[in-house]
């Protein structure tokens, strides 16, 4: 029967190769079934660290040094400008754990769990039209509880511990060991 | 190119392997348009409602003209849990043979 499987198999791929089938997918998105809410976190810690920096980027006083006044708008435009990107990178994020990820047994086990991504959304949006950071601390404590709610669907126990990067702030890691 | 659309049967390529064991990467699958209705557990092919790309799915439920389908690896399908429940005038045909 191996044997059989085997010469059909080699016949197919031979007519394959002049007839072209038409492909099936099992998943029509690739790759598959890999999804983690670190990233967003990373992106929302990013834009907290940027709103940091720009705080304390320190005026020229009057233009007359123009090195210096150049060395501050090149520093703000550059900090504003990942800023940006990153918001969007964690609006990116978090689009695909909505529509890709979650399911309706989600949001039904989880009745805050739309309104989770709708609020994240918001202040993703918000962070970007603000050097405030508090804007941008809202929006790591949404991705925060959406990445609990993310591992929660797992069964695996998460922990909020401190992130190791310049913002001291928290991130949520799941206790996979 | 697939087969003609006349013919009862189509032959399929079987891309990914979010069917893994059942289909794995690199199948042909024969896929017929003759066959006496669908069961629960039967392999079928259907256009993505959405995304308009071939999917092959199994029913896990047949109802009053239409199917709940299921991928095997249901963590990482797309399947009726997010387009909903599919018209079986919408299904291409069984699965008939893999090799």
């Amino acid at each position: 029967m191996d044997a059989m499987n085997s010469l059909a198999r080699k016949l197919l791929a031979n007519v394959d190769r002049l007839a072209h089938f038409d492909e099936v997918y099992a998943h029509c998105d690739y790759p598959c079934g890999i999804y983690d809410p670190f990233d967003a976190q990373i992106a929302a810690h990013t834009v907290i660290r940027m709103d940091d920096l720009i705080g304390q980027l320190k005026h020229p006083e009057g233009h007359q040094d123009q090195k210096e006044a150049i060395e501050y708008h090149h520093s703000m435009i550059r900090a504003t400008e990942i800023k940006e990107k990153y918001a969007e990178a964690c609006k990116h994020e978090l689009r695909v754990l909505w529509g890709d990820y979650f399911k309706p047994e989600h949001a039904q086990a989880n009745p805050k769990l739309h309104e989770l991504f709708f609020t994240a959304m918001k202040q993703a949006s918000k962070a970007k039209q603000t050097t405030d950071v508090k804007q941008a601390e809202a929006l790591l404590d949404t991705v925060m509880q959406i990445a609990e709610a993310f591992w929660k669907t797992k069964n695996i126990e998460t922990k909020r511990v401190e992130a190791p990067y310049p913002t001291k702030r928290q991130i949520v890691v799941p206790k996979l060991y | 190119m697939g087969l003609p659309i006349w013919l009862p049967f189509k032959i399929f390529r079987v891309r990914d392997r979010s069917m893994e064991p059942s289909m794995k990467e690199g199948d042909y699958v024969i896929v017929s348009r003759l066959h006496g209705g669908f069961r629960s557990g039967d392999i079928v092919v259907l256009m993505h409602p959405l995304a308009g790309i071939y999917i092959i799915k199994r029913i896990k439920e047949v109802l009053h003209g239409s199917v709940f389908l299921l991928g095997d690896n249901t963590a990482a399908s797309d399947d009726s849990r997010s387009f909903g429940t599919v018209k079986t005038s919408k299904i291409l045909g069984k699965v008939i043979y893999k090799v």
